[in-house]
């Protein structure tokens, strides 16, 4: 696995999660020797930092305004409301949330589809300067957004697409385009191209082969694909920030973004319950994967 | 290998370039000719052309050295602090006999998950000079009264920024990490055990060569994103204070877009993009292409 690419990085990371045997038996029988107890203090330690601003999240999202400031050290709510979410789910930040969602559906939808194409064609034609190809796209990864926010800024402005969801839909397929195709193109690559050549011989037309033989073997890849490109539509907020309002098109990180900027002075309770809504879409995309890679859906084909 | 009057692959392709040369490489385009002209609200209809000077301008803009040195600062201080302590974690991980081993793997996602927006504003508040839990805890430990402004002050706020994108993307990578030692074969491990090999030694000739082009691609990318780093320093800081913890991303953005300099904005992300476009023909060239998977 010396050439380990993240793309299998990624790849072996849902299956580790799912597949590691951990049998329990050998749990209780390992002896507590000082490296083990060494290793269970820094992982409890790792443990408390990685959950503690997650906690810190949720208390104060269900704390009163007023508690908030003076909260300190106070680890547990003295007074529990619920009004934070009452009053971002009744008011004009809901928009934002659907305008989030849409743009990355939509967005994820076209980059994978669009991604998988492209990573088809470059994985099973040969063509000159197939890999430099390979290469542009996957630099266009590479790029600061900030370098093309200036003029794409300008360019939507003048083509009349300022502050709406098509300007956020494309913008994002483009700029998810060369991940969905740099991982998409190592599922490809497992797909045994032996099955295609049969379905060739069996006279089916090229695209019948990619559609009927290689795509419902690529259902694995593309699921897990699209929770990532989801996950960067879902949290994207330079071009949120630049092209929308919260009148309009604007998403869930810009309505977090207008909460802080509020004229009434921080809203730390609900910036932290809109923070905390916005784990749920990814949080449920993550389970359904995870559900679905244990299944082992769509893993069959030739072995052999 | 397959015939036709347009090679099929030139299909399957061109859907995906299309978008991505009008929609990317248009653009930058566009920011070369903004960036030579001078382009401000006044002077939109036909703005003056004005060469090389904008980018004169930067070399002679102390603002932009330090965003040259705040993120150099970030970026070599966040590889560091992420590749080691996720190499650390993912080795003790690695070990069978850790009780909640899968709940730990879960665990180490979420911050992952996590609107880096909202990230920023989290530890804004863990962050937060009186009372924050920060530094509560560092009272509680040290039986000091210590009361670090953290956004406030230079130092503090570029380590505030530091923990925070350290905070949010370690564990992902530890999780990466051991995905790649557990798929390590254990006929070396066995053999290590016979030889009476140290841990250390283990690490060194097994572990490490193993991994290291995973280690090596997953710092790349993680400096990549370093180097775009936006959202969290718009919530935790907005690149201050002064211009304590403002990259170059953040002054082009603040450039541009707060005080509508859109052509020197566009002339400083130029020269971030050129520059990290030869940081990435240098890795390139040095680690070949194998390691990029392409």
């Amino acid at each position: 696995m010396t050439d380990n690419a993240p793309t299998s990085g990624y790849f072996e990371l849902k299956h580790t999660h799912v597949d590691v045997p951990m049998p329990a038996a050998t749990e209780q029988k390992a002896r507590w020797t000082v490296g083990r107890i060494l290793a269970h203090i820094v992982l409890a330690i790792f443990a408390f930092i990685v959950l503690f601003p997650l906690y810190w999240m949720f208390i104060t999202s269900i704390r009163p305004q007023a508690a908030i400031s003076t909260a300190g050290s106070i680890l547990w709510p003295e007074e529990i409301t619920y009004e934070n979410y009452i009053v971002v789910f009744e008011s004009h930040l809901m928009p934002g949330i659907m305008n989030s969602l849409v743009a990355g559906v939509v967005s994820t939808i076209l980059a994978v589809g669009l991604g998988t194409l492209a990573a088809y064609g470059l994985e099973r034609y040969r063509f000159r300067g197939r890999e430099d190809l390979a290469f542009f796209i996957l630099s266009q990864r590479m790029m600061p957004p900030i370098a093309i926010a200036i003029p794409l800024l300008l360019i939507v402005r003048l083509i009349g697409l300022n502050d709406t969801l098509l300007a956020l839909i494309l913008l994002y397929t483009v700029f998810n385009l060369p991940l969905a195709v740099w991982i998409m193109r190592s599922f490809v690559r497992s797909v045994p191209v032996e099955l295609e050549e049969a379905a060739h011989v069996d006279g089916y037309r090229p695209f019948a082969v990619f559609r009927k033989v290689t795509l419902p073997l690529l259902t694995v890849g593309i699921a897990t694909t699209s929770i990532f490109i989801f996950i960067f539509a879902w949290n994207e907020f330079l071009f949120a920030l630049i092209t929308t309002t919260m009148a309009g098109a604007g998403t869930l990180p810009l309505a977090l973004a207008t909460l802080a900027g509020s004229p009434w002075g921080v809203e730390w309770g609900k910036i932290m319950a809109l923070s905390t809504l916005a784990i749920v879409p990814v949080l449920i995309l993550y389970g359904i994967v995870v559900a679905f890679l244990a299944k082992g859906v769509g893993l069959g084909g030739v072995r052999g | 290998m397959r015939r036709g009057a347009v090679p099929e692959w030139v299909l399957y392709l061109a859907p995906a370039m299309i978008l991505i040369l009008a929609i990317s490489i248009f653009p930058l385009g566009y920011a070369v000719w903004l960036a030579v002209h001078n382009w401000s609200p006044l002077t939109a209809a036909n703005p003056p052309f004005v060469g090389a000077g904008n980018f004169e301008s930067a070399f002679n803009d102390p603002r932009f050295f330090n965003g040259i040195r705040v993120t150099v600062i970030l970026l070599a201080g966040g590889l560091f602090l992420q590749g080691t302590i996720a190499l650390g974690l993912a080795l003790l991980l690695a070990r069978k006999d850790i009780i909640g081993r899968r709940a730990l793997m879960v665990i180490a996602f979420l911050p992952a998950f996590i609107n880096p927006i909202a990230t920023g504003y989290i530890f804004r508040l863990l962050f937060s000079p009186q009372g924050g839990p920060i530094n509560a805890f560092l009272s509680a430990i040290t039986q000091q009264d210590i009361n670090i402004d953290w956004v406030g002050k230079s130092g503090p706020a570029l380590i505030a920024v530091l923990v925070t994108d350290t905070w949010q993307w370690t564990p992902f990578l530890t999780v990466v990490f051991l995905a790649g030692i557990i798929s390590i074969r254990s006929e070396p491990y066995e053999a290590a055990l016979l030889d009476r090999a140290n841990p250390w030694q283990v690490f060194r000739a097994i572990t490490f060569p193993a991994i290291v082009s995973l280690f090596v691609i997953m710092l790349v990318i993680r400096g990549i994103e370093i180097v775009k780093l936006f959202d969290i320093i718009f919530a935790l800081t907005s690149g201050g204070p002064g211009n304590a913890t403002e990259t170059l991303s953040f002054y082009a953005y603040q450039v541009g877009f707060k005080t509508f300099q859109l052509s020197y904005g566009a002339a400083i992300a130029w020269v971030l993009l050129i520059a990290v476009v030869i940081a990435a023909m240098v890795l390139f060239k040095s680690f070949g292409k194998k390691l990029f998977n392409v």
